[in-house]
C-alpha cells in the first residue's frame, strides 16, 4: 500500500507524520487505528483526526499536573529536565518525551501526540 | 479493502464508531493482536460483548475473568498463566479478558502481577494466535501504561466506550453494594477510582442527570472518608447535597 492509497490528501499525511513524532511503533498504532475506523480505503481527514485525538487522549491518561508542567517546559526549552532526574527518566521511559538529533546536536521534546490532547495549547 | 460494520442502534453515536472499529478489527485480524477496550461500566461492557457475539456467531470467542491476587498482594496465578489455562489446547478466534484492573491495587506502589505481565509480553505474542482483548476501566489503563509500559507499547489498538445514565446507575448500584469499612483495601481503592471516572463521565454528559450526579458525589464522598483524606469527603457531600436540593 502506498501512502496515497492510504490517504491521497498530503496535508492529512503530513499531520500524521507530525503526530507520531518519529516513534515508528506509534505510527503503526495510528495507521491500524485509522484503518479500524473506516469501511474502506482511503481514510478520510475526519478519521485521521479522530484517531490522532483518541491516541493523544490515551497517552495523556496517566499524566498528573506535575507531568504536564514538566512536559510544557521540555517542549518550550527543547532541553532535558535537569532538575528532576526521576521525573525525566519516567517521562522518557513512558514515551512522553523523546530525544532527537540533527546537525545542531541533540535536543528534546514532548511526544508530539500530546499537542493533540483537547485543550492543550500548542 | 472493505469491511462495512453496522453498529447496533442502542449505542450512542460515539460508542457506535468504537463498536464498528472493534468489530472490524476482530473481523480482519489474522493472528495475534493486542487490544484494550476502555470502559468503566460492567453493564456497557456486557452489552458490547453481547453485540459482538451476536455479530460473529461463527467465531469462537473465549471470555476469561482473571482471578485477582490474594489480599496481601501475592500473585498465585499470573495473567499469562490464567490465559494459558483457559485456552488449553483450544483454538479460539478471539480472547476477551476481564478483571485486569483487579490484578493490582491502584494505591500501592508495587504491582507484581503487572510486572510479570510486562516481562511475558513476547511470550504472549507467540503463544496466542488470535486477538487478545483486555476490557479495562480507565484507571486500569492509566496504571497499565505506567506500570507495564512495554506491554502497553505492543498494543495494536484501543477502543473507548462512554457510559450513559443507565450505565452510571447500574455501576453505582454495584459500587454501593457492600461498600463499607470492612471492604479490603484494594477493593476500596478500585471502587474509589471507578466512582471518580463515573463522576467525570456524568459531569461531562450532554444532559447530566442530577440524581446520578448527586448519588455519585455522595458515594465518592464516602470513598474519600474511607481514604482518610484531609476534608474526609466533605466537599463531595456538600456538592451532593446541593444536587439533592
Amino acid at each position: 500500500m502506498t501512502p496515497q492509497e492510504f490517504c491521497p490528501d498530503s496535508t492529512v499525511l503530513e499531520g500524521l507524520c507530525r503526530a507520531y513524532g518519529g516513534h515508528i511503533r506509534t505510527l503503526f498504532v495510528l495507521l491500524a487505528s485509522a484503518m479500524d475506523r473506516c469501511d474502506e480505503l482511503p481514510v478520510t481527514r475526519a478519521v485521521v483526526e479522530r484517531t490522532i485525538r483518541r491516541q493523544a487522549i490515551d497517552l495523556s491518561l496517566s499524566l498528573r499536573p506535575a507531568h504536564w508542567d514538566a512536559l510544557r517546559k521540555i517542549h518550550a526549552s527543547k532541553a532535558e529536565l535537569a532538575d528532576n532526574p526521576d521525573l525525566w527518566n519516567a517521562l522518557i521511559r513512558n514515551l512522553l518525551a523523546f530525544a532527537y538529533e540533527d546537525e545542531s546536536g541533540v535536543w528534546y521534546d514532548w511526544n508530539a501526540l500530546l499537542a493533540a490532547v483537547p485543550g492543550v495549547a500548542k | 479493502m472493505t469491511a462495512a460494520m453496522t453498529p447496533p442502534v442502542l449505542l450512542s453515536a460515539e460508542n457506535q464508531v468504537e463498536f464498528a472499529a472493534l468489530a472490524r478489527m476482530l473481523h480482519l485480524a489474522e493472528g495475534f493482536r493486542l487490544a484494550f477496550v476502555r470502559v468503566n461500566h460492567a453493564s456497557l461492557r456486557d452489552c458490547v460483548v453481547g453485540e459482538l457475539r451476536a455479530r460473529f456467531p461463527e467465531k469462537k470467542i473465549l471470555a476469561l475473568t482473571l482471578k485477582p491476587p490474594l489480599e496481601d498482594g501475592t500473585v498465585v496465578h499470573g495473567v499469562v498463566t490464567q490465559l494459558q489455562e483457559a485456552v488449553g489446547g483450544g483454538h479460539p478466534d478471539a480472547i476477551f479478558v476481564f478483571g485486569l484492573d483487579a490484578m493490582f491495587d491502584p494505591a500501592a506502589r508495587d504491582s507484581p502481577a503487572l510486572d510479570i505481565l510486562n516481562l511475558n509480553r513476547d511470550y504472549l505474542v507467540k503463544r496466542f494466535l488470535c486477538p487478545v482483548v483486555f476490557w479495562v476501566a480507565e484507571f486500569g489503563v492509566r496504571e497499565l501504561m505506567s506500570r507495564a509500559s512495554d506491554f502497553w507499547a505492543i498494543r495494536s489498538g484501543t477502543y473507548h466506550f462512554v457510559g450513559e445514565t443507565e450505565d452510571a446507575r447500574s455501576t453505582l448500584e454495584r459500587v454501593e453494594d457492600g461498600f463499607d469499612w470492612s471492604l479490603d483495601l484494594r477493593e476500596k481503592h478500585e471502587r474509589t477510582e471507578i466512582l471518580w471516572h463515573v463522576l467525570k463521565e456524568a459531569e461531562s454528559a450532554e444532559r447530566p442527570d442530577p440524581a446520578v450526579l448527586a448519588a455519585t458525589l455522595y458515594q465518592r464522598g464516602r470513598a474519600l472518608e474511607f481514604g482518610e483524606t484531609a476534608d474526609g469527603g466533605r466537599e463531595h457531600f456538600e456538592r451532593a447535597l446541593a444536587r439533592y436540593r
